[in-house]
């Protein structure tokens, strides 16, 4: 059987029992399944030995689905398992931007405190900077239907926040990152330290910095010059420094794998672009 | 725009992520030596302003900023109640003015920072001063313990206490969290307190516990920022022949800001000896 064949196969008997997924999702589920079905393969657990499979119980039809079904059950959530994160998904859902600022409100708090107690060296006006930013893809994950809430015969549920996350650990692992660059990159537009203490290039080597702003200027031009889907990958990949998973699921991409590759082809057309301006 | 490896462009992504491991910064600080290396390094810094631009535009981010700056007016108008209910009645308070409130913030900011200017170029030793204009200075509520005294030596040390600082943080473990952190300040707060042998020791624990150094917060794990300052820490502790032979070290080293910075700081100080 071929991947496909696998995989319409999956679909048809995993779906009527997700009904309130979509066929991403069931894609998604598909796709880690068949990946864990590899890697115990290159493991050893799962092996052949003459005509025999050895490891594999029934068979891969039957272990991509128990692995399929395993994931589809990760990424629901009952509503009275979840609340708060209910409440917050459904208002801005529903209600738009008085939801998203109460929301805002609501979860400051917490992140801040977080901030405050692992990044000590960082001013109050950058954690502000940093969850605004973190914020700005939780709700961009419910605006893009990522995060939702669904009503179902089997009760009110939440889909997307996986293995029992909320979306304040949700906040969190990708507020972290932001801060660990925001501890390398700070607010201000001065080079970093390590400019100052290595041999300045041709590009940077007059004392005013003005060989900076040449370079600054002429890739804010090569910027401006690219697609939006560039625009965006670079955004969130390196600004945002969101993972490529996380990448396609708020462009939604057809896998990881495609956004590296286009990522890839972004930066090379920004390069020339910029090459041609400078 | 030359290119680079993967791998060095890993690096770079991954410098600006603050995600580099110890021996991966030390790579890393060796690539700078590299044009290429360098220039793609500058690109790259340049992207993330023109990404951070970009990030303005965003129809959220601007609707996160407003909503800041309601919550930091709320905040401000609460604690101004909370002054205000400490006021004695009859006392008449005369609101400063805008320009008097300007003009003060000048000074308040101008005049150290000249000071700083001038002392740096009177004595050498004073070097240093800068290094200090470029630690992090955010403190946050402490906990207990360790972090208690930790925070309690970062506020005595940026509030210019280095004898509270010594002892706030000598008091930190060497199992506990936040203990490279307290020891690199510790070296700063020997050398401001003139107790120049102790700074060196100090500077030269971190340099020499490879374990320790790693643990440093990022803005910190600079081993040549370190060992610029133990060398102002041997020059001032009279240690001649270990500050020559940092300084040869220095003057020779393929980094340039270093090595201008060196031959500077040699110009004065044997200028400040023939006086």
């Amino acid at each position: 059987m071929s991947n496909k064949e696998y995989y319409l196969e999956f679909e048809k008997t995993l779906q009527p029992a997700f009904t309130f997924l979509n066929g991403e999702e069931l894609l998604s589920a598909f796709d880690n399944a068949f990946k864990t079905l590899c890697k115990e393969v290159e493991a050893g657990k799962i092996s052949v030995d003459g005509e025999a499979v050895k490891g594999l119980n029934p068979s891969v039809q039957g272990f991509l689905m128990s692995k399929g079904e395993q994931y589809l059950k990760s990424i629901v959530q009952r509503k009275e398992e979840n609340e708060e994160d209910f409440e917050i998904i459904r208002s801005v859902q529903e209600d738009g931007e008085k939801a998203i600022l109460k929301a805002y409100r609501d979860l400051r708090d917490y992140f801040f405190s977080f901030a405050a107690g692992n990044f000590s060296s960082i001013g109050e006006e950058n954690i502000a900077d940093v969850f605004q930013d973190a914020m700005i893809v939780v709700i961009e994950y419910i605006q893009k239907g990522k995060f939702r809430v669904v009503d179902t015969d089997e009760g009110r549920l939440i889909i997307g926040l996986r293995n029992g996350a909320t979306i304040r650990t949700f906040l969190v692992s990708v507020g972290k990152r932001m801060l660990q660059k925001e501890w390398k990159f700070p607010e201000t537009a001065t080079p970093p330290e390590e400019f100052k203490d290595v041999a300045p290039s041709a590009a940077a080597s007059d004392e005013s910095g003005a060989g900076q702003e040449i370079v600054y200027s002429a890739l804010e031009k090569a910027f401006s010059q690219l697609g939006k889907k560039c625009k965006q990958i670079l955004l969130y990949k390196y600004w945002f420094t969101l993972s490529m998973k996380e990448i396609r699921d708020i462009l939604d991409y057809k896998s990881p794998g495609a956004v590296r590759t286009q990522k890839s082809r972004c930066i090379d057309d920004l390069k020339e672009i910029f090459n041609r301006l400078k | 725009m030359k290119q680079i490896n993967e791998h060095e462009q890993d690096l770079i992504e991954r410098y600006f992520e603050g995600a580099l491991s110890g021996p991966e910064r030390k790579e890393f600080d060796r690539s700078l030596d590299d044009p290429n290396f360098r220039e793609a390094m500058e690109f790259h810094y340049n992207l993330l302003r023109v990404l951070k631009k970009e990030r303005d535009r965003h129809p959220l981010k601007q609707l996160f900023r407003e909503e800041e700056k309601k919550i930091a007016g709320t905040a401000r108008q609460e604690s101004g109640k909370k002054t205000g209910a400490k006021i004695p009645q009859g006392v008449r308070i005369r609101p400063i003015r805008r320009w008097m409130a300007v003009a003060a913030s000048v000074i308040i900011l101008v005049i150290p920072a000249y000071f700083i200017y001038l002392n740096s170029i009177d004595d050498p030793r004073s070097a240093l001063a800068q290094e200090f204009l470029e630690l992090p200075r955010r403190s946050v509520q402490a906990g207990g313990g360790a972090a208690a005294n930790l925070e309690q030596g970062k506020d005595a040390f940026f509030n210019g206490d280095y004898s509270l600082a010594i002892k706030s943080l000598e008091g930190i473990p060497p199992n506990q969290e936040g203990y490279a952190e307290a020891r690199i300040l510790t070296a700063y707060a020997f050398f401001k307190k003139e107790q120049y042998p102790d700074a060196v020791a100090t500077f030269g624990q971190l340099l020499k516990d490879e374990e320790l150094f790693i643990q440093l917060p990022d803005r910190y794990r600079d081993q040549k920022q370190i060992r610029w300052a133990r060398m102002l820490a041997y020059y001032a502790a009279g240690q001649t022949a270990e500050y020559q032979s940092e300084m040869d070290y220095f003057q020779s080293v393929g980094d340039m800001f270093y090595r201008n910075k060196a031959v500077e700081f040699q110009r004065r100080a044997e200028g400040g000896e023939e006086q």
